[in-house]
């Protein structure tokens, strides 16, 4: 594991571990107390590694704090909770065991939350107790009596709401004090009758020692458990009345509706992609006029020669043509921000988990591979909240195949120059259909792969599915802005640092050498790219692709936006003429003229749904499954599965339109 | 909790096929992996506990119940191993 963001030096010698229930909202606190900014979303499952921060209390000292997966008990079944097992143990490299348990349960959900406090109190570990979501407790009615559960539990608690920071002074404090004079949870096994039959084997049980598997065991320290935590709570808590509040409000009804649920969920996804398209039209028409007018002036402005080439015709367009995607880039982030935080992913795995378990997959997985819509890499991580390793491999092997966002400008372009922009039956445009075909193509593809690998090569092991649906919520704006700012902001990152490294190398390797005197053609053509662009030309020629975009296809596979920058730095080097377009204007003269056909447009759009030209879905892939056989494997189907459709579109097509 | 004292004998079903709506109390988890029966404990399915079926998906899976203050999901399959008594 090399999961580990920052290490400290040993001024802070203390550390201090974050453990609570799935959702309970560990991350939010940690943000809070470390001023970092890791995800936060209304699911089970969104972190599932560990992360550190430091925290300066009060007195000027400092301790570590260490976020952990959500877990439900110490016995966890899936990779993520593991993790807090593994955590509390010692037992992951480059961590000792913490100092301090920040124990976090979910003032709303006290029963279920107080069941890993009694697994907790049991490990001896030094414990502070901090009851968060008070805000959501206090609107439900719910009131809970810090001082007498403080007194029930023999801990110390402290009630907080972490989204508005209400509470942290006391909680340092309580941290501070229970690191100064440590005093380790004393009432093990408080809940288990002096009497009871099986109190010698269930002393046998250690919190943190292997599980057990009988099941009568099982059962009844759960059963021990449950009855002393009742009685806990019905002591410490008081719930004004509520029964006219149904249990499942009338709008979690419609949306989970054996009618409504699978129509209105069509509708949300169908309404994203015509955002994408709609919405982002004008700030992208901005940013493409203005890096048409900067390259046109760097033409102009700066003398010629060889820097100038590599300015007005490398980088200008190169890195320009993958900026202007940002608009469509937020709008995606937005929208899936949006849905993570309302809750609504966890009813969509609800309604999709009868047609998962047909391919041979679990509801469950909608999650990793709604998240692949964004990247590849944060979706395959995720998979470890899915409990069965079978489950968990097939969803990784086809998570790629969610077309991510750094697709998007390989079919935005595309669409854009070769899709009108009509507008089907009056309002639906014609592109946001394409391009959500595009998706759908990616996602039959991805049922047919993880139908087949279930069927074929995975072993058959008994797998389950058993989710905490949580509530539906309003989402908060600032918390989706944050994290549409932070995605893009890698995404502009990755283009002033990778594509443009891979700007100037294809402007150099489509510049040079340079034609001998008299050559007639396209001096591109007769460049080192233009050679291997050639030489692969046989090969692609059935797939309706030509050397150039041979080249480009090449250049893409560190990461696949590049496509758009080197088909820009190519036609911009080729073009004999000084004017610089944007790609689209320029891709739209090459269909008028014949030279790229809409065809090869779709043949080429249906090849990127498919090919896996990303090195950090790989490098996590193998992370993951630490296995060369998969991540190879992920590979080789994938370029396989690429070509063969690209293959098919093409010579169907060109049948067709014979 | 006890449930070794003698209560009226009602029929005892399988959470599986509870209907909608239908409150009940858990009697018993019954030949379940040890992995899940965990799981299950875990998440406050204990004899003892009373749920409500809120909600189902199509040919009755996935099966929503109302326990302990929230929405649990599972599947017919798991649902299965659950015993329970309508009240
Ligand atoms: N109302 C309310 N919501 C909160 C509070 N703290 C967190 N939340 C919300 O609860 C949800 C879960 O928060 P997270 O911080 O991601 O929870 P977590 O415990 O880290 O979850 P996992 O990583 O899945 O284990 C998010 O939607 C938060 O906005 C709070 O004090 N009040
Ligand atoms: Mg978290």
């Amino acid at each position: 594991m090399t999961d580990i963001t920052t290490t400290f030096d040993d001024n802070c010698p203390k550390s201090i571990a974050l453990v609570g229930n799935p959702n309970c909202g560990k991350t939010t606190l940690f943000n809070g107390l470390t001023g970092s900014r890791y995800k936060v979303a209304n699911y089970p499952g969104v972190t599932v590694e560990r992360k550190e921060g430091s925290l300066s209390l009060p007195h000027g000292s400092c301790a570590r704090i260490v976020d952990l997966p959500g877990t439900y008990a110490l016995v966890g079944s899936s990779v993520d909770e593991k993790i807090v097992t593994q955590f509390l143990r010692g037992e992951l490299a480059g961590n000792s065991k913490p100092d301090l348990i920040v124990a976090v349960v979910d003032a709303t959900n006290l029963e279920r939350n107080l069941f890993l406090i009694s697994e907790l109190i049991d490990t001896g570990y030094p414990i502070v107790l901090a009851i968060n979501m008070m805000d959501a407790a206090e609107r439900a009615g719910i009131k809970i009596y810090a001082e007498l559960l403080s007194r029930a539990l023999d801990l110390p608690v402290v009630p907080i709401t972490a989204r508005s920071k209400s509470g942290f002074p006391s909680l340092l404090q309580a941290i501070t004090k229970a690191l100064e004079t440590p005093s380790p949870s004393s009432k093990r096994l408080g809940w288990i009758a002096q009497e009871h039959p099986l109190r010698r084997a269930i002393e046998d049980q250690s919190p943190l020692g292997p599980a057990s598997s009988d099941p009568h065991i099982i059962t009844t320290i759960g059963s021990l458990r449950y009855a002393w935590i009742r009685s806990v709570v019905r002591k410490t808590t008081s719930q004004s009345s509520n029964d006219d509040i149904p249990v499942v409000s009338p709008l979690d009804r419609l949306l989970t509706s054996r009618i409504w649920g699978l129509p209105i969920m069509l509708g949300i996804f169908g309404l994203i992609f015509q955002a994408i398209f709609l919405w982002a039209q004008l700030p992208m028409e901005i940013i493409s006029g203005a890096v048409d007018s900067l390259s046109a002036w760097a033409t102009s402005a700066l003398p010629p020669g060889i820097l100038t080439s590599l300015i007005a015709e490398g980088i200008i367009p190169g890195v320009g043509n993958v900026i202007v995607f940002v608009p469509q880039i937020a709008i995606l982030f937005f929208c899936i921000g949006f849905l993570e935080d309302s809750g609504y992913l966890s009813r969509a795995a609800f309604l999709l988990d009868n047609f998962m378990r047909k391919v041979g997959l679990q509801g469950r997985a909608f999650i990793p591979l709604l998240s692949s819509f964004a990247c590849a890499v944060p979706g395959i991580l995720s998979t470890r909240s899915i409990p069965t390793r079978s489950d968990r491999l097939a969803t990784i092997m086809i998570a790629p195949l969610m077309s991510c966002s750094a697709r998007l400008p390989v079919y935005a372009v595309l669409i854009a120059a070769f899709i009108p922009p009509t507008l089907v039956g009056g309002f639906v445009s014609l592109q946001g259909l394409v391009l959500l075909g595009m998706y759908l193509l990616g996602v039959v593809g991805a049922c047919v792969v993880a139908w087949a690998l279930k069927k074929c090569l995975l072993w058959k092991e008994s797998c389950f599915y058993v989710m905490e649906m949580p509530p539906l919520r309003k989402p908060i704006l600032r918390i989706i802005l944050r994290g549409v700012y932070d995605s893009v902001a890698s995404f502009l990152k990755n283009a002033t640092t990778i594509i443009l490294a891979c700007s100037i190398i294809v402007w150099f390797l489509a510049s040079y050498p340079k034609p001998e005197a008299g050559y007639q053609g396209n001096p591109v053509q007769a460049s080192y790219a233009g050679q291997l662009g050639t030489a692969i030309e046989p090969a692609i020629k059935p797939l309706g692709f030509n050397w150039e975009i041979g080249i480009a296809i090449l250049s893409s596979f560190p990461a696949r936006e590049v496509f758009v920058t080197t088909l820009s730095t190519i036609y911009n080097i080729g073009d004999d003429d000084d004017e610089h377009t944007g790609l689209v204007k320029t891709l739209q003269e090459r269909n008028q003229s014949g030279l790229f056909s809409t065809l090869t447009a779709l043949s080429l759009m249906v090849f990127y749904v498919f090919a896996c030209m990303c090195m950090s879905t790989l490098a996590v892939c193998k992370r993951e499954t630490d296995s060369w056989g998969w991540t190879l494997g992920m590979f080789g189907y994938m370029t396989a599965l690429a070509y063969v459709a690209s293959f098919a579109v093409f010579q169907v097509g060109s049948l067709i339109l014979k | 909790m006890e449930n070794s004292t003698v209560t009226v004998i009602k029929e005892e079903k399988a959470l599986s096929s509870v209907r909608v709506g239908q409150k009940a109390m858990i009697s018993a988890i019954k030949s379940c992996p040890a992995e899940l029966l965990h799981k299950l404990v875990s998440m406050g399915i204990v004899a003892g506990s009373e749920v409500t079926v809120t909600q189902r998906g199509f040919f009755g899976s996935p099966i929503n119940i109302h326990l302990l203050g929230s929405v649990l999901s599972l599947r017919s399959a798991e649902a299965a191993h659950i015993q329970v008594q309508p009240l």
